[in-house]
């Protein structure tokens, strides 16, 4: 009884930390990006206002549009968000990593890019529309090289003769860095710069943001959303930015100090913020948006090319 | 091996955390004004129909792929000659590659 | 009684096919009741078939004698031999529940077409072949109902009796006129080395020459071709898109067959040979990506599940093929039951995407599906199950194709990464593809009213929808209880001899 009790409370934990983890890093993320402009930007805690102004604002619902499909996605895409974060192991332990593994994972972060898709397929306006297939064609993109960098670790793990080689604990539990030959180390290298471009990709910041082009299509997938509704793709951003973070910090990056938990939960900050400020900030500053028949090109040329020959080198 | 796979946990916990956001997601603001010049989807410019073509959603995956469809359509024809001899064509080729 | 289940099973469709005709004066409600007498009798036989497999280990049975080997009198030991072990009773009592739920989807969604008696007619000679495919246990039988099933499909596409459904129908027949010589062919030649047609004794005395793999790969092309993987996908697309519904789905649970009489041939009677194994398995990749790559660009919605269909028996091709060439180690048994559990999830999920076209093409008599809109709008429940099918198929938690397609994925992984990297991708495509449709024909604005579903129609979709559900949700009980005895069945090349 008291064990579940503890997962519930540990549930309510992981809700509202990591929602409030994902408007915290998305503040700093728009103060750097403003001050790397040489502007002044938003003050730090920007998100949680704009959060508030929406939810206090009239929700819209277009006059085409299925109700039950546009308000539906808006909430299974913040719930998946939350939930893959409950698959990942965050300082060694995660809520539910028995009943789960990579390949579940992988799977899982398709549902908020799916709900956004439906989403603006439900809005039945030309520009949510145009979002809509533009995101549908950026998520065909990076999951190819996703999975290669997802696989590399399993496949590590698995020369070395481990059992369960699809956990996520196993693999936390292994370094992966420690498993390969010099050369091996090269090409995780290779790797971890892919996984920033897939990050930024994921998170469809530029130059992938092909789907919320603000000057071209008016707001693209988001369009027609407003109030409440966005409030939850809003904070479905949010999370999964943290959700992304999480799993490549556990797959490339699982090192820690040993030290009480605040030391430890400091560093497990401290390497969120490095891999969302390469990948989203810097990424985002200083690059242009590509063109859509650009985009797939480099994703499954250029960018898988990386992620396999960093692969075979861990052969 | 063991599959780590369980699908009722994670019904159970979507279902969670589904009613716990939906809670959150109940104190915003619920009307709108229907049917007025808001509900409209957005259009800048004159408004053309409100029934929205999507039947060429993947121009952009196409254009990356265009050399490789032509090809693949070539060989698409309708015609039952073709099948056949693909058909024997295919059979020689799993006959060569088991005789070596 | 029991002891004469299996063929029992085959013989009440076949006899009601051929007393179908005589009820016609008899009206209309006496045809539909025969009807689901013969398959409803058909279907409860298979139940007690498998509950007897499961007491009792594999049946043999022998047309005309006691034992298989008992001779005639002039000295040769050949007998029509039936055999049903737990996969294909397994099997054929899955495909016959689906086949009676798809009669009852078939009532009310092709009432209004002339030559329905023709059409139940070919209905059940093809459940016929279907159980043929499933419980030979002798190379000739096999022959016959391959010309069975061959030849009632073909009429089965010719429903519609327009010209390019003759058409259709011409390259289907001319095909499988070669296919079948190719058939023939191949048994002949083991028949001229060996003296025997039956599976059992040929696979004790077979030394694997020339001759042999000659046969061997004449037989897999013939049978891959009635399957409809690459590279024999050819016919599948313009068949499926001239029939009607019932026929597409049967002839893809005729498909399934196919691939288990062909394992069953491979695994049973030539024993393991890792290079058919692979090119096998180099197929079943071509087979998921010229599905998925054929698919985004057509425009006609069945050819576009035709080649989803062509796809999904790749990854079942690919679980089972994948298996046999680890077979030395545990992944390979995982990677057949994976192939297995697919079979199933495959014949549910596409079944329920094709019956919901079907009550969509039946509501707005459109030739054009996809010049509909808006049709989420009247009918909710409809656009929620084919959502819950679209994700069903591409694998999505926690559905029933995520649970098979995770245990091809993970046991494939043993064998080469690339395999997994290859399947997650399929998936993706598969679900763009599909969330295409879904956006065309369910989302936008509808112009104009229609009538409401049928209830028939609708009532067979929730069953496929619950089962779905069910068996995603428990995965693990239908694994063990269902698929473990069947993959053993499979695999265990020893039991198929003794008897």
């Amino acid at each position: 009884m008291f064990d579940v009790v503890l997962k519930f409370i540990m549930m309510l934990i992981v809700i509202f930390g990591s929602v409030f983890l994902g408007l915290f890093f998305k503040g700093i993320d728009r103060i750097l990006s403003a001050k790397m402009q040489r502007r002044i930007g938003p003050p730090l805690w920007q998100p949680f206002y704009d959060v508030r102004k929406l939810m206090i604002k009239e929700s819209v619902i277009p006059k085409g549009s299925i109700k039950w499909i546009f308000e539906l996605f808006a909430l299974v895409s913040l719930t998946a968000s939350i939930l893959i974060l409950f698959y990942i192991p965050i300082l060694g332990k995660s809520i539910l990593g028995n009943s789960g593994d990579l390949v579940l994972i992988i799977y899982l972060f398709i549902f908020p890019g799916l709900s956004l898709v439906l989403g603006a397929f439900s809005s039945n306006s030309s520009y949510s529309n145009l979002g809509g297939q533009r995101l549908i064609i950026n998520m065909l993109g990076y999951e190819f090289p996703l999975a290669i960098i997802c696989l590399t670790p399993v496949w590590l793990v698995y020369k070395k003769g481990f059992s369960n080689i699809f956990s996520l604990n196993t693999i936390y539990e292994h370094n992966v860095w420690g498993l390969t030959s010099p050369l091996g180390i090269i090409g995780l290298l290779l790797e971890s710069i892919v996984v920033f471009f897939v990050i930024a990709g994921e998170l469809s910041k530029t130059p992938f943001d092909i789907d919320t082009a603000d000057s071209e299509i008016a707001g693209g997938v988001l369009a027609e959303y407003s109030g409440r509704n966005l409030a939850m793709f809003y904070m479905a951003e949010a999370v999964k930015m943290i959700a992304l973070a999480s799993l490549f910090i556990a797959l490339f990056f699982p090192w820690n100090i040993q030290g009480n938990f605040g030391i430890m939960f400091l560093v497990y900050l401290l390497k969120i913020f490095f891999i969302i400020f390469i990948s989203s900030t810097l990424i985002k500053t200083v690059t242009s948006r590509f063109k859509i028949s650009r985009l797939t090109r480099f994703y499954w040329g250029y960018l898988s090319l990386f992620a396999i020959i960093g692969f075979l080198f861990t052969l | 091996m063991q599959i780590i796979w369980q699908p009722k946990i994670a019904l159970i916990f979507f279902l969670l955390i589904f009613f716990i956001i939906y809670f959150f997601y109940l104190s915003g603001e619920k009307k709108y004004k229907k049917d007025t010049f808001q509900t409209m989807a957005y259009f800048s410019g004159k408004t053309p129909s409100q029934n929205i073509k999507l039947q060429n959603i993947y121009w952009g995956f196409f254009e990356d792929f265009k050399k490789l469809y032509m090809f693949l359509a070539k060989i698409q024809k309708e015609n039952s000659n073709d099948y056949i001899f693909l058909f024997i064509l295919g059979s020689i080729i799993f006959l060569l590659a088991l005789s070596l | 009684m029991t002891s004469h289940l299996i063929i029992l099973i085959i013989a009440i469709p076949l006899l009601g096919a051929f007393l179908l005709p005589l009820l016609n004066k008899f009206g209309k409600r006496i045809k539909y009741f025969w009807l689901a007498t013969v398959l409803g009798l058909t279907d409860i036989f298979s139940f007690f078939l498998y509950l007897l497999i499961i007491e009792k280990g594999e049946v043999v049975y022998t047309l005309g004698a006691k034992f298989p080997l008992l001779v005639s009198p002039q000295g040769f030991p050949i007998r029509i031999i039936l055999e049903a072990d737990a996969l294909s009773g397994f099997l054929s009592f899955i495909f016959l529940s689906i086949i009676f739920l798809i009669f009852i989807y078939s009532l009310k969604i092709l009432s209004n077409y002339s030559f329905l008696d023709k059409f139940y007619v070919l209905y059940l000679l093809l459940t016929v072949g279907i159980l043929g495919f499933l419980f030979t246990g002798d190379f000739f039988t096999l022959f016959v109902f391959y010309e069975i099933s061959s030849i009632t499909t073909a009429g089965l596409i010719a429903f519609f009796r327009s010209e390019e459904c003759f058409k259709s129908a011409f390259h289907y027949l001319s095909l499988f006129a070669v296919g079948s010589l190719f058939l023939l062919f191949g048994i002949g030649i083991l028949y001229s080395e060996y003296g025997f047609l039956n599976m059992g004794i040929i696979a004790k005395v077979l030394q694997f020459s020339f001759l042999d793999k000659v046969a061997l790969s004449l037989i897999a092309s013939s049978l891959l071709l009635k399957a409809g993987v690459f590279p024999f996908y050819f016919w599948k697309p313009e068949a499926y898109k001239v029939s009607p519904i019932s026929a597409i789905l049967l002839s893809i649970i005729s498909s399934l067959s196919a691939i288990y009489i062909l394992f069953r041939i491979f695994l049973g009677v030539f024993g393991v040979n890792l290079i058919f194994g692979w090119i096998l398995i180099l197929f079943s990749i071509f087979s998921i990506f010229m599905g998925i790559f054929l698919a985004i660009k057509e425009n006609n919605i069945k050819k576009i599940l035709a080649y989803l269909a062509i796809s999904e028996l790749g990854y079942i091709i690919l679980g089972i093929s994948s298996g046999i060439v680890m077979l030395n180690n545990d992944f390979g048994f995982k990677a057949i039951q994976g192939g297995l559990f697919h079979m199933v999830n495959d014949i549910l999920d596409i079944g329920l995407l094709f019956l919901i076209i079907g009550v969509v093409i039946y509501i707005t008599k459109s030739k054009n599906v996809l010049e509909i809109r808006g049709f989420g709008h009247k009918y909710p429940w409809l656009a929620g199950f084919f959502l819950l099918g679209v994700f069903a198929i591409s694998g999505m938690p926690p559905l029933n194709g995520f649970a098979s397609k995770i245990i091809i994925y993970e046991s494939v992984f043993h064998l080469s990464p690339v395999l997994t990297i290859i399947g997650i991708l399929g998936s993706i495509l598969i679900l763009a593809i599909l969330i295409k449709i879904f956006a065309i024909i369910f989302l936008g604005i509808s112009p104009e009213k229609y009538q409401p579903v049928p209830k028939t129609a609708m009532a067979v979709i929730f069953v496929f929808a619950i089962l779905m559900i069910s068996i995603g949700l428990f995965p693990g009980q239908f694994t063990s209880f269902f698929i473990n005895p069947a993959a053993e069945a499979l695999v265990s090349q020893q039991n198929y001899i003794c008897k």
